[in-house]
């Protein structure tokens, strides 16, 4: 996950909510930017972008519902044709 | 005339204003274009770069803010 917060902040929001993926800040705002999230009053926007092995966007997820974005991302991936990988 | 005037004034302000909101998703970046490099610090205390994981599958979850809902 993403957001423009700072790494203090994602680490806090990280381990109140036991993520196991890092969540990466961006708080110059400048990968928002060129991902085109970056919304008027200066957050990103809720979109999911799938890269591909050769770094590629694959799929974007315009639509995300914070309450299901979990199943909804292991579902695209799975239609993506992504082997789960555990780490 | 006034009328008409400030009627004129008023669209071009909404002419702008759509126009900034058109603008806050300029990048629009397509099926298969290159995912735009980034070297961001985690919550993990690490920094991430996009070209660390060429050859696997990579999930960027955008959200607006934390602490408000995910």
């Amino acid at each position: 996950m993403a957001s423009v917060d700072d790494a203090a902040t994602n680490a806090q929001f990280a381990a109140a909510n036991a993520a196991d993926f890092p969540i990466l800040s961006d708080p110059e705002r400048s990968a928002a930017r060129a991902y085109g999230v970056l919304g008027e009053a200066g957050y990103a926007a809720r979109w999911t972008f799938y890269i591909d092995r050769d770094g590629r966007i694959a799929h974007i997820d315009k639509s995300v519902s914070a309450l299901s974005a979990g199943t909804d991302i292991a579902a695209r991936l799975e239609k993506l044709g992504t082997p789960r990988v555990t780490e | 005339m006034r009328i008409i005037i400030t009627a004129a004034a008023s669209l071009f302000r909404l002419g702008l204003l759509l126009g900034a909101m058109g603008m806050a998703h300029a990048t629009s970046l397509e099926l298969g274009d290159p995912a735009p490099p980034f070297a961001l610090m985690g919550s993990d205390g690490e920094v991430h770069r996009l070209a660390d994981y060429r050859g696997r599958m990579v999930v960027l979850a955008w959200f607006p803010k934390a602490f408000t809902g995910g």
